[in-house]
């Protein structure tokens, strides 16, 4: 069993967080559900030197994006749950997940990834925050292609795999034409049975939470939109955390960041409505903050 | 162990054999034997690669002899002529590991060498009944004949190698087209204006079992475009082969080990075409009777023919030019590959557009002109279904898809009825207006499709280093997960409680 789940892990880390963190194809595991995706990190190290290695030297480069840092924590079991649960969430729009009888799938594998990053608790140190920001601050970059293959009597479609060679044989005969879509994070939960947008989308946002400085690094995203949520709130609650948080924020459009944060401002959830005086006085310390920063920079 | 014939000496023991003008000792025959079967077609390799091999290919006899000890060797006798012949012919056997003899009817003795410059002798003539008796300075042998090798049959069994720098080559190509094919590779080649020559060859059944013979379509073409050899190459049931020597092809992409432009024993009329290396070679004792593949294209004939009569009265002459008209057709649409979008498709294109896959952005191109855009696509329109839809009826010519042009000319003679402008692409309206568009006019439509956009210069010269860092993207494929995929899964609702 331990041995099964070593293997596991290892096929975690090389086909869903390296690529993850260094680029290039990932390759959704095995659905692992909360249980499995909590555990499979507890006691395990990358044994691989030479992928640790080139993980760490990406992970300093985006940390030195925010901090003068030379290294950062190694992968917690908790940054592994995280792996697992986006690991899921890919899953779930995976079309071959599911047969005629058992649609329903999808939409129970949504809630289960969701199940497991809620269970992940949110970093408890500035540098826990920052290492995690460092494994998933791409997560919004990853795509999906999708190929539409038509021929002269009929049509194909294939969701992030490319396209058979023997659709594409005699493209001048047959009259092939092969159209690819770049789809992004945001966008594939749809057309997922069973599975709205807004599940997507929500699954997405608890996600994206477990990572406040990811969260609010990416604030300017057009979906899903940024709320508050207790991580990020316990992250801009203390000095350091609001510098990284600034830091982050300075690297976007100021417009688009103070139209999010009133947004964000705006629809405070009731549980969280004690800290609206801190949401008004980070908006109001970023204002003048980007202001200063857009003065200086034109000078 | 043979004498070396001397200077100025006259006489000779060995039956046959006598001094030429020069003193050299000469039979009237040439020998040559080689140890085994692809010596001996290395041999013809090698020699068809230097001349030619039809001065001695009337008299020239291939043999398997085979010794008293069993072993089995293949000799050519040739007429010897002269000492110049065995000399050249002396040369490449060396190199193709065989032994030059000469003599005349039963006793070969070794042809002259370095060491004996005009030749040998034997000193005692071996007593044996076999047919061919051969010495050598390092042997003496007598062989029985065993059967004779035609060289014709030799070639035709020879596997052609693979070698794609043929394809390469400019010039006429032979092409076989299984039955089926023919009627598409005709109107292809006729909408085209690929000038070729076809005719029906038939070869006996393969076996009893089938009835009619085997059909195949001979296609003789003087030049391929190279637009067309990736189809014509690739497409199965095709072949292209190129004329290598007069009544022999071999199919493009390979070549015959021997070159046969050298060695004429596939005379015209037949024809052999030597096909893959798994492949039998196609034999025709003569070539089909040709046509213009023109004459088989699509012909519309009228009930009766109008009978001309001359009139005496210059004042009767009718003029008989009628106006173009554009009427409906019942034909299925083929060849739609434009479209005029004007009015209000403008804002309809604008709308498709964002739904057009990169594939056919890249491909289309399109030309904005004061009376609406015109898109052209070469593989299809349909990705566009916007405005009014053209089909090309020759190049440089189109008319409304679903229309027909009257009267019913050639869509060559329609061309030339409006100046075959060069440069320049009709589109004929349903009004019988014709608009000219420019072809330098249609660009990309990707590159028109996008309006300017704001932009900051940069202010970071780093480029190099930005490239050394630059990662690529992290895309997701996905692949099934397997049987019972969920098994690792518990339900949500487990996990909560």
């Amino acid at each position: 069993m331990a041995d099964d789940l070593a293997e596991r892990f290892d096929e975690l880390v090389t086909q869903v967080l390296a690529p993850l963190v260094l680029g290039g194809r990932i390759e959704p595991v095995r659905p692992l559900g909360p249980r499995l995706g909590l555990a499979i990190g507890e006691g395990r190290k990358i044994s691989d030197s030479e992928l640790r290695s080139q993980l760490d030297v990406a992970r300093v480069r985006v940390a030195r994006l925010l901090a003068p840092v030379d290294t950062v924590d190694e992968v917690t079991p908790e940054d592994v749950a995280l792996v697992a649960a986006l690991n899921d969430l890919l899953q779930a729009s995976n079309l071959e997940l599911s047969g005629a009888f058992s649609r329903s799938r999808h939409a129970k594998l949504l809630d289960c990834a969701m199940v497991l990053a809620s269970s992940v608790s949110r970093p408890r140190t500035i540098a826990e925050a920052l290492a995690r920001h460092t494994l998933f601050a791409r997560a919004l970059e990853v795509i999906r292609t999708d190929t539409t293959v038509s021929w002269w009597t009929g049509s194909a479609s294939f969701r992030g795999q490319p396209a058979p060679t023997r659709l594409t044989r005699w493209r001048e005969l047959r009259r092939v034409r092969e159209d690819t879509r770049r789809i992004p994070l945001v966008d594939m939960g749809t057309d997922v049975p069973h599975v709205t947008s807004d599940m997507w989308l929500d699954a997405l946002n608890v996600w994206l939470a477990r990572s406040p400085l990811t969260d609010l690094a990416t604030l300017a995203r057009r979906s899903p939109a940024f709320r508050w949520s207790e991580p990020s709130l316990s992250l801009i609650a203390t000095v350091p955390g609001r510098s990284l948080a600034f830091r982050a924020l300075s690297r976007q459009r100021s417009a688009d960041v103070h139209t999010a944060l009133d947004r964000a401002a705006a629809s405070l959830q009731a549980e969280l409505r004690p800290a609206e005086p801190l949401v008004k006085a980070f908006a109001q310390e970023v204002g003048t903050g980007l202001a200063m920063f857009s003065k200086k920079t034109a000078a | 162990m043979l004498e070396r014939v001397a200077v100025h000496q006259t006489r000779l023991r060995t039956p046959g054999l006598g001094l030429d003008a020069k003193g050299v000792a000469l039979g009237s025959k040439g020998l040559v034997l080689l140890p085994s079967m692809d010596r001996l077609v290395a041999f013809f390799a090698l020699y068809t690669r230097q001349g030619s091999l039809a001065d001695i290919l009337r008299s020239l006899v291939v043999e398997v002899v085979k010794s008293r000890l069993g072993a089995r060797e293949v000799t050519l006798t040739f007429a010897a002529e002269s000492s110049d012949r065995m000399d050249r012919v002396s040369e490449i056997v060396r190199l193709a590991g065989g032994y030059t003899f000469t003599g005349t009817s039963r006793h070969f003795v070794q042809y002259r060498d370095a060491a004996a410059p005009f030749g040998y002798d034997v000193p005692q003539i071996l007593h044996a009944d076999a047919g061919l008796s051969l010495y050598h300075s390092a042997f003496s042998q007598a062989y029985e004949v065993e059967r004779k090798i035609d060289v014709r049959q030799l070639l035709l069994r020879l596997s052609a190698h693979p070698d794609p720098s043929t394809a390469l080559e400019p010039g006429p190509r032979l092409m076989v087209a299984e039955a089926g094919l023919d009627p598409a590779l005709i109107h292809y080649f006729v909408r085209s204006g690929v000038e070729a020559d076809v005719g029906v060859a038939e070869w006996p059944p393969e076996s009893s079992f089938d009835e009619a013979p085997v059909v195949r379509y001979i296609f003789q073409v003087p030049e391929i475009p190279p637009r067309m050899v990736p189809l014509l190459t690739r497409t199965p049931g095709l072949g292209v082969f190129i004329p290598v020597a007069p009544g022999a092809a071999v199919l493009s992409g390979f070549r015959h080990p021997v070159n046969l432009r050298a060695c004429p024993v596939f005379g015209e009329p037949g024809l052999v075409l030597f096909r893959r290396p798994s492949e039998d070679p196609l034999e025709l004792p003569q070539v089909p009777a040709m046509g213009d593949v023109k004459a088989f294209a699509r012909i519309e004939s009228r009930a009766q023919a109008l009978r001309a009569q001359t009139t005496q009265d210059p004042k009767k002459l009718v003029a008989i030019s009628l106006p173009l008209r554009l009427v409906p057709s019942s034909e299925p649409w083929r060849h739609v590959t434009a479209t005029w979008v004007r009015g209000p498709d403008i804002d309809l294109l604008r709308q498709v557009a964002y739904s057009l896959g990169p594939d056919t952005l890249r491909r289309a191109r399109v030309a904005f002109t004061e009376e609406g855009i015109f898109i052209r696509h070469q593989t299809g329109i349909e990705g566009i279904p916007v405005g009014e839809l053209y089909r090309e009826i020759h190049t440089g010519l189109l008319i409304p898809a679903g229309y027909d042009a009257l009267p019913a000319v050639a869509p060559e003679v329609l061309h030339r009825a409006f100046g075959a402008p060069t440069g320049q692409t009709l589109f004929l309206g349903r009004d019988g207006r014709a608009l000219a568009v420019p072809n330098e006019a249609f660009v990309s439509l990707e590159v028109a499709l996008l309006e300017a956009q704001l932009w900051a210069p940069a202010k970071g010269v780093q480029t190099g280093v930005t490239a050394a860092l630059a990662t690529e993207l992290p895309e997701v494929f996905l692949s099934s997960p397997g049987i019972r995929p969920m098994r690792d899964v518990a339900a949500a609702g487990d996990e909560k409680g």
